[in-house]
């Protein structure tokens, strides 16, 4: 009887239910019609308690982040000094696409909004250097996901939210796996376009012409390094670091780049708060839907079942990827982390798995599943946008997944690729 | 046409409001990232305000967002169906969140009773005017799905 609600939510979810809404109404169900031990009015409290946390607030201001960044022209700069640098490679554009990818981190908080944002910059210009357009929409769509998982991406932020793991450590975490994501899709796309002769650059660009984008990029460079070496260097916590990145953009969006004016400043407010809304309703619906499953006590049950079939960590780390990999597969990747983590976070504790290096893999096989038919969420936005058949898109995508896969195994058999840095960072 | 009015109406308040709370949320944060460097003070009163405001801003978009069909869902397999199909999961799915909003509500209400001399330890703002975030939320929700149902006012002649 307790598992009702849990599998309600499943059924809700599928029935097009927003996600944050499908988890408040199993997790409400729950604790109003089955149980007595909790009052709704508890309930409700919590419902307002959790969300007045000051680790909460990352998100908003990461969001406001991303939203500034877009609009003060300081990812059309990394583009173009990104082109600059390897653009004269076999693939020039294709090589462009990951390396933004990486650089950009991933700010949109959603791969998919990332991979769309990526799909109107750069495949229109992929198509006109001569790339198959499904070849241009498989390498946005495979490296929107590096995005998510280099700092200060915002599934990083959210699990660390909804578990105890530290964000600056999550952040630590993301980097190696983000970079090696980078370096083998960049392989990948050198070895599809050389066999396939795309697009290369007529002439490396001169000295001259890579000084002055990179002069040019310099103040989108300098943000991302005050970032990165500001909090590393203890000079500011995360949300600070936001706040300093906001001021910085707006300031250089404002009088450096004249990117923006001011009275569009507040139109870029409503449109954070509206995402924010939108992040913080499905965070709350994971919260009380983890609140529900910790108090009937299921994880502990499902880990009693699975202790049945496997003892092995390892065991228990290639059923959950499994799962992972389905789901990523049927829904978008904040909702499934949303959903998963709660369910799994405390199992994957029981069995001596490292957290950060768990965040790290949950993230990763999200974003996976997502670019695998039959219905990931980041392949139906980059095929909707560039009107790609799937089955075109499939043809195309396939060696980037098998590669993203072999990495994920990777991560998993090598706990130290995602935990060597948090650890040797912050001890 | 009353009903697409008063969304549109509806949309406004809530931009202003939320954008509003979000802006100064950020400039408080702001001020105190700003004060801690300069001037080794941090002030907790207006911490106190951005968690407050952090909670309307969660909340207070919740109907809008839920009629414009914003939020995140999983609706690949309610694409794929008959439009009739469609119709009657829509309606089920909007009865479903029309309940569990009316509890909701029911329970801020308790809550609101019970917050309304309950204060926060700065600013001793009444807990009342933070919980009604929560309220406005679910107001909102529960409004527009019954305007979706329920025509307010006259068709305009066609």
């Amino acid at each position: 009887m307790i598992y009702l609600p849990g599998l309600l939510a499943f059924i809700l979810l599928f029935m097009g239910i927003p996600v944050g809404l499908s988890l408040l109404v199993s997790a409400l169900l729950y604790f109003s019609f089955m149980t007595d031990t909790l009052t709704l009015v508890s309930v409700v409290q919590r419902m307002i308690s959790l969300n007045m946390s000051t680790s909460l607030l990352t998100i908003p201001c990461f969001l406001m982040v991303g939203t500034v960044m877009n609009k003060c022209g300081i990812t059309s700069r990394l583009l173009r000094w990104c082109n600059a640098l390897v653009g004269h490679h076999e693939g020039g554009l294709a090589q462009v696409n990951v390396l933004l990818s990486t650089v950009n981190g991933g700010m949109c908080g959603s791969s998919g909004a990332d991979a769309a944002m990526q799909c109107k910059i750069l495949v229109p210009s992929m198509v006109e250097h001569g790339y198959p357009i499904a070849f241009a929409a498989a390498v946005t769509a495979a490296s929107g996901l590096i995005a998510p998982m280099i700092p200060p991406g915002n599934l990083l932020i959210l699990y660390s939210s909804m578990t105890d793991v530290s964000v600056v450590r999550m952040f630590m975490a993301g980097y190696f796996p983000g970079i090696l994501m980078c370096l083998s899709l960049l392989i990948v796309v050198a070895i599809v376009c050389r066999r396939n002769h795309y697009q290369s650059r007529s002439a490396r660009a001169g000295l001259k012409e890579v000084l002055v984008s990179t002069i040019d990029a310099s103040w989108s460079i300098l943000i991302m390094l005050v970032l990165i070496v500001g909090i590393r260097m203890g000079i500011f916590n995360v949300n600070e670091g936001a706040i300093v990145i906001i001021i910085l953009c707006f300031i250089i969006g404002l009088f450096v780049y004249k990117a923006i004016k001011i009275n569009e400043i507040p139109g870029l407010f409503i449109e954070t708060f509206h995402l924010t809304g939108n992040i913080m309703i499905m965070l709350m619906g994971s919260l009380l839907f983890g609140f529900y499953l910790t108090w009937a006590r299921i994880p502990q049950d499902i880990t009693a079942g699975l202790m049945q079939i496997t003892t092995s960590k390892y065991g228990f780390m290639a059923i959950s990827m499994l799962i992972m990999l389905v789901m990523g597969m049927l829904m978008d990747g904040t909702a499934m982390v949303m959903i998963i983590t709660p369910i799994l976070y405390p199992i994957a504790k029981s069995f001596g798995i490292d957290l950060i290096q768990f965040g790290i893999l949950v993230i990763l096989n999200a974003y996976v599943g997502s670019i695998t038919p039959p219905v990931g969420g980041v392949m139906y936005t980059v095929c909707n946008i560039t009107k790609v058949s799937i089955p075109a898109f499939f043809k195309q995508v396939k060696p980037f997944i098998v590669v993203l896969l072999i990495l994920l195994v990777l991560i998993a058999l090598i706990p130290e690729i995602s935990t060597y840095l948090p650890y040797a960072v912050y001890g | 046409m009353v009903n697409k009015n008063l969304g549109r109406c509806s949309d406004k308040v809530i931009d202003s409001l939320g954008g509003g709370m979000f802006f100064l949320m950020i400039v408080f944060i702001a001020v105190n990232v700003l004060s801690l460097w300069f001037t080794g003070r941090r002030y907790a009163q207006l911490e106190e305000i951005v968690l407050s405001g952090f909670v309307w801003v969660t909340y207070i978009s919740l109907g809008s967002h839920y009629r414009k069909k914003q939020h995140i869902a999983v609706d690949f397999i309610v694409e794929r169906l008959r439009p009739e199909i469609k119709k009657v999961i829509e309606i089920i799915s909007d009865v479903i969140v029309f309940f569990i909003g009316i509890i909701v509500l029911f329970g801020t209400w308790k809550l609101l009773v019970l917050s309304i001399d309950k204060f926060t330890p700065m600013l001793k703002l009444r807990f009342f005017w933070i919980d009604l975030g929560l309220f406005f939320g679910f107001i909102s929700l529960i409004g527009n799905i019954l305007t979706k149902y329920i025509p307010l006012g006259k068709e305009e002649d066609k």
